[in-house]
Order: structure tokens, then sequence, then C-alpha cells
């Protein structure tokens, strides 16, 4: 009962951020501002929505699996991210316009 | 490394038999000798790593919170009224090794809020939400940690 409530509570911040994510997308106009929007979901809510599934599930084979999960998508999703940021910064030619570019 | 397979078999079989085992270890020897062969593993690497195992958890438990501390900031900006101010900044850094180098430019993008566009020698193009995120990013608590393992594994 008790672990239920809290891995409730820990799926439900993890929803909330998602949805923080989501109104960054809309609210932000620009392609690399609302990378970051939706980087919240990438990263913090993905953990809090694992740390809620381990504790629902308790200690098995299956939350041992969910930890593997987490550890590739966390190398892995910065690398989209970044590919992503890259390919817009190099080829946006007014680039100036959207953002301070450092000499 | 060899261990980390082994350990990877287990989990994904989710049982613990003596069959699973035998098999398991014949497995993960061949992968073994085909990394070390093929990929530029070495027994004596896997001894530095080991040796910065304490170092590692640390670094990822500082990750965490530095996720969260930067999360909570970016949340704080989409719900605003506040418009952030977007900048694309450069820093060069004195890592060396190239393993450190990678970590650290993940760990930039993993954290919310900054994002590395572009890696070339020793030159990070960072791009930051706010101008803010940026201050101090060539010397955040990252590269302290990256550096004390640099020392580790160069002894």
């Amino acid at each position: 009962m008790i672990r239920d409530i809290i891995a409730g509570i820990f799926i439900s911040l993890g929803t909330i951020f998602y949805i923080i994510g989501v109104i960054g997308n809309f609210r932000f106009g620009y392609i690399l501002n609302r990378i970051h929007a939706a980087g919240i979901g990438d990263s913090l809510a993905l953990g809090l929505f694992i740390i809620g599934c381990i504790i629902l599930n308790g200690f098995t084979s299956t939350s041992l699996k969910l930890i593997v999960a987490a550890g590739i998508l966390y190398f892995t999703s910065p690398i989209s991210t970044h590919m992503l940021a890259k390919l817009e910064a190099e080829t946006n030619p007014d680039l100036e316009k959207e953002c301070e570019v450092e000499k | 490394m060899f261990l980390l397979l082994f350990l990877l078999w287990l989990i994904f079989n989710g049982r613990i038999a003596m069959d699973v085992v035998i098999v398991g270890v014949l497995l993960c020897v061949v992968l073994y000798f085909f990394c070390c062969k093929f990929l530029g593993f070495s027994i004596k690497k896997d001894i530095t790593i080991a040796k910065e195992l304490p170092l590692i958890s640390i670094y990822a438990g500082n990750l965490i919170w530095e996720v969260i501390k930067a999360s909570l900031a970016t949340t704080k900006l989409v719900l605003g009224s506040k418009k952030p101010q977007p900048a694309l900044i450069k820093f060069r850094t004195d890592l060396k090794t190239n393993t450190a180098r990678v970590l650290l430019a993940n760990s930039i993008t993993l954290t919310p809020g900054t994002i590395t566009v572009d890696l070339t020698d020793d030159e990070y193009v960072i791009h930051c939400l706010d101008k803010s995120f940026g201050e101090g990013i060539d010397e955040c608590s990252f590269v302290k940690y990256l550096r004390k393992m640099e020392e580790v594994a160069n002894k």
C-alpha cells in the first residue's frame, strides 16, 4: 500500500515534468529553444518514471532490466539531441537573429 | 568488461541456473576475446576503469543532482513570463583524453538548458537557453571530477 503511494508520487511527478516539457515545446518558437524544453522530459521525467516503476515492481529481474534501459537511454538521448542541434546551427543562415553568437 | 557482459547476460535471462551460467561464461569469454582483438579493449584498461569506479559513482551522483537543478531552472523559464535570451558560447577545455571530452559533452547535453552543438579538438560550442546557464561552464563540477579521473588513469 505505502509502496504503491510512493511509486504513484514518482510517476505523477514524471508526468508533470513531461507536461511542462510539452508546454515549453509550444511556448518557445525556435527549434534550438524547443530542444531544451524537450530535454526536461528526456532526462528528469524519464528518471522519475523509471524510479517509480522500480518501486512498484520491487527487487526483481524486471527492475534490473529497467535500470539497464535507463542507462542506455541516458547515453543515447544526448547524441540525438546533439545531432539535431548541430544540423540546425550549421545550416541556418540567420542564426544571429535567434540567439547571440560568440565569435 | 567480462563481469559487465556476464551481468548483462544474467539480467536478460532473469534467473540463475546451472545451464544459464555455463552458456553465459562461454559466450562472455568468446565476446571478451573478440573485444580485445578488434575493439581495442584490454585487461590493463579494465583494471584502470576498476580503480576509477568510486570516482565514476561520485560523478554519476553529481550528474543526477545537476540534472535536477537544471530541470527546475528550465521549468521556471518555461512557465515564467520572462523571455529567455538564448546564446551560443564557445570555450576551451584542458582535458586531454577523448573519453573525458566526450563524457563532458554528453553530460552537458544531458542537463536541460545546455546543448553541445559542436566539439572539435578542445573547443566546445554550447547553446544555452538563457545566458546565465552558460556562465562559468568551463569550470563546472563535471570538469573537476573528470580531471581527477584522468590523474588516476595516468598513474
